[in-house]
């Protein structure tokens, strides 16, 4: 949190344009993380390179790691078992690593190092990117309208959608027909075995009709079918369920920064940035924080710089008044609460009456500005 | 997709997100352990399973009838069938580059599982060298190749025994019409095969013909590995060598 920047928020007058100005997402920062993001995905690409070029056995995504030890796609390893009823032992002791990896580090394999976000964008038109921000746009619009309203997340707590039953579809017509099923047109997996047959293509001139069906496959799912990811991927449901248990690297606001706390504008950056429809703020967004992909969209676009993905986050009162998550940084602590107990106030009609530091940006501004 | 349940007021229709058709949030929705399905979401799960099940019928339909040799450990087809999620990690880990890429010709479910191919490599089980014993009853060659140790679900098996008369890859087969002995008669080719063999399976009747102990042979694929037939010394165009191994039960890959 710089100096700069908060002295640069907190000069910004709510009228017109300059609160417009201070809302709109912060440019400076905005695509370090998709770069890294992208870098990681290159890296996988690399080692898979190196499996090729080597006897290194190295492997793909669905399974990549050293001689014995090596990790497994968890979907892979459920439907192996499923397939051939095989209990292997290292396929049950990489499930269960897989499990406290995703309970630490939330769906973050969507974002850092699943390459069909790339292989998405390769066929984004800038009409289709448009329409994704106008998506983007109207969830975090209803986040804010939910906010406003004083309304609570109360998800249920297990969510269940369309990929779920993919995911059951997968794994009942494995154990039918014997064999994983999905793997046949899991993307990851034909991504990686597309990049195979063209390495082996020009290695050994091998050509086979898997050079254009397995592309096809993949065009077909990422391009036409185009919300793969939220509504289809069985892999993204089974993460999902394990990260209903995950608490660490969540999206945190810290109030003291916080646009909507601190200054009381109708900020809605961060839930514009974030490509899952979440709610970073308040958790109020169309999909649950369970589905967060830790990929620093919010983080990034925060004008403020008031979000932060830290291991270990000042508990969310979830069932209390307060909608500002914990504060990170020199605030965590005492400071926070204390805060989130003087907010309590503003659940009721947008109003928050009570809070000392709100007083100061007068109500009349701040609902103008959320109004907005 | 998630469920809200709507502690305040409910939404208003100047809500924008009312306008969105789907993956909003519905008011009733109640926030119990799972979520109640929606009419439209059981409509698209049937469709999903249904899917899924038709993919694997698809499969299983396409299935192709050519048994494919496969690495050590991989001779439960069943097994490798129901256990192979083709991650590529045994073709990447053979030292030798003796398993290669099965193929969408090769069937469906076959495609990106791995096959032998004994013309780019063999396989010496990942024994060190000299561990290969040719009398029965000798040092025990008991293996578990890298392949093997790769697969990380269990489509490999550990505990191939190379050893006469235990597992076989495949068994190799005389091919007479690209054999050089049968062909031109004994002693014009070098018999490299009856070198390669490490297991004592391959050798000379008294014509001078090629014979295979199927007994001894484990389908290590030295044999045709090393056969000059069909190499650049002598090409007739068949693809075929003068040995072959077949896979047991099917026909060679």
């Amino acid at each position: 949190m710089s100096d700069a920047n908060d002295q640069k928020a907190g000069g910004a007058p709510f009228e017109g344009n300059e609160r417009d100005r201070a809302c709109s997402p912060h440019q400076g920062r905005r695509f370090r993380s998709a770069t890294v993001r992208g870098l990681v995905a290159a890296a996988v690409f690399a080692v898979v390179a190196v499996g090729l070029a080597l006897p290194t056995g190295t492997g793909t995504l669905s399974s990549m790691g050293w001689d014995a030890i090596a990790a497994v796609c968890p979907l892979g390893a459920l439907e192996s078992l499923f397939g051939a009823w095989a209990f292997v032992p290292r396929a049950l002791i990489a499930l269960a690593a897989i499990v406290l990896i995703v309970v630490i580090a939330g769906k973050a394999f969507c974002s850092w190092v699943c390459p069909i976000p790339h292989v998405q964008s390769l066929f984004k038109t800038k009409r289709r990117a448009r329409e994704e921000a106008v998506e983007r746009n109207v969830a975090a619009d209803a986040a804010l309208g939910r906010w406003r309203r004083g309304e609570k997340p109360a998800r249920p707590k297990v969510a269940v959608d369309s990929r779920h039953a993919v995911l059951g579809g997968a794994l009942l017509s494995t154990a039918v027909f014997g064999f994983p099923v999905f793997c046949l047109v899991c993307p990851v997996g034909l991504t990686f075995a597309a990049f195979i047959l063209l390495w082996r293509f020009v290695q050994f001139n091998e050509p086979t009709w898997g050079l254009l069906a397995f592309p096809a496959i993949i065009v077909l799912e990422v391009a036409v079918l185009r919300k793969w990811c939220g509504r289809i991927c069985p892999l993204g449901a089974l993460l999902s369920l394990v990260s209903t248990f995950n608490r660490r690297f969540r999206p945190t606001v810290d109030s003291k920064a916080c646009l909507r706390d601190a200054e009381g504008v109708g900020c809605k950056a961060c839930a514009q940035a974030c490509p899952e429809l979440i709610d970073p703020y308040a958790d109020l967004g169309n999909r649950p924080m369970t589905e967060c992909v830790k990929c620093r969209s919010c983080a990034d676009a925060c004008p403020t710089r008031a979000i932060t993905l830290p291991f270990r986050a000042a508990r969310r009162a979830e069932t209390g008044g307060s909608l500002a998550s914990g504060a990170s940084g020199e605030s965590f602590g005492r400071a926070g609460e204390r805060r989130d107990e003087a907010h309590n106030g503003r659940s009721t009609g947008g109003v928050r009456s009570g809070c000392s530091e709100c007083a100061e940006t007068g109500d009349e501004s701040r609902s103008g500005a959320i109004d907005k | 997709m998630g469920g809200f349940r709507i502690v305040g007021r409910s939404f208003d229709a100047a809500d924008p997100s009312a306008r969105d058709g789907d993956e909003r949030v519905v008011g009733k929705r109640a926030s119990g352990v799972f979520a109640r399905i929606s009419r439209r979401e059981a409509v698209t799960g049937g469709v999903a399973v249904a899917a899924m099940l038709a993919l694997g019928g698809a499969g299983v339909a396409f299935a192709g009838e050519r048994r494919l040799l496969r690495p050590p450990g991989g001779q439960d087809e069943g097994r490798l069938w129901g256990a192979c999620i083709k991650c590529d990690r045994c073709r990447s880990a053979c030292p030798h580059g003796a398993i290669d890429v099965a193929h969408l010709e090769d069937g469906i479910v076959n495609a990106r599982t791995p096959k032998m191919n004994f013309r780019k490599g063999f396989c010496d089980f990942c024994l060190p060298d000299g561990a290969l014993v040719t009398e029965e009853g000798g040092e025990a060659a008991r293996s578990d190749p890298l392949c093997v140790r790769a697969c990380p679900t269990g489509a490999l098996v550990f505990g191939f025994d190379c050893l006469p008369g235990g597992d076989k890859i495949g068994v190799a087969r005389v091919d007479v019409s690209e054999c050089l002995l049968y062909r031109s008669g004994s002693g014009r080719c070098s018999k490299q095969c009856v070198e390669a063999c490490a297991f004592g399976a391959l050798s000379l009747g008294e014509d001078g013909r090629l014979m295979v102990d199927e007994e001894r042979c484990n389908g290590c694929g030295a044999c045709e590995w090393s056969c000059p037939s069909s190499s650049y010394a002598s090409y007739t165009g068949s693809g075929r060598r003068g040995i072959n191994v077949e896979a047991q039960g099917g026909e060679s890959s």
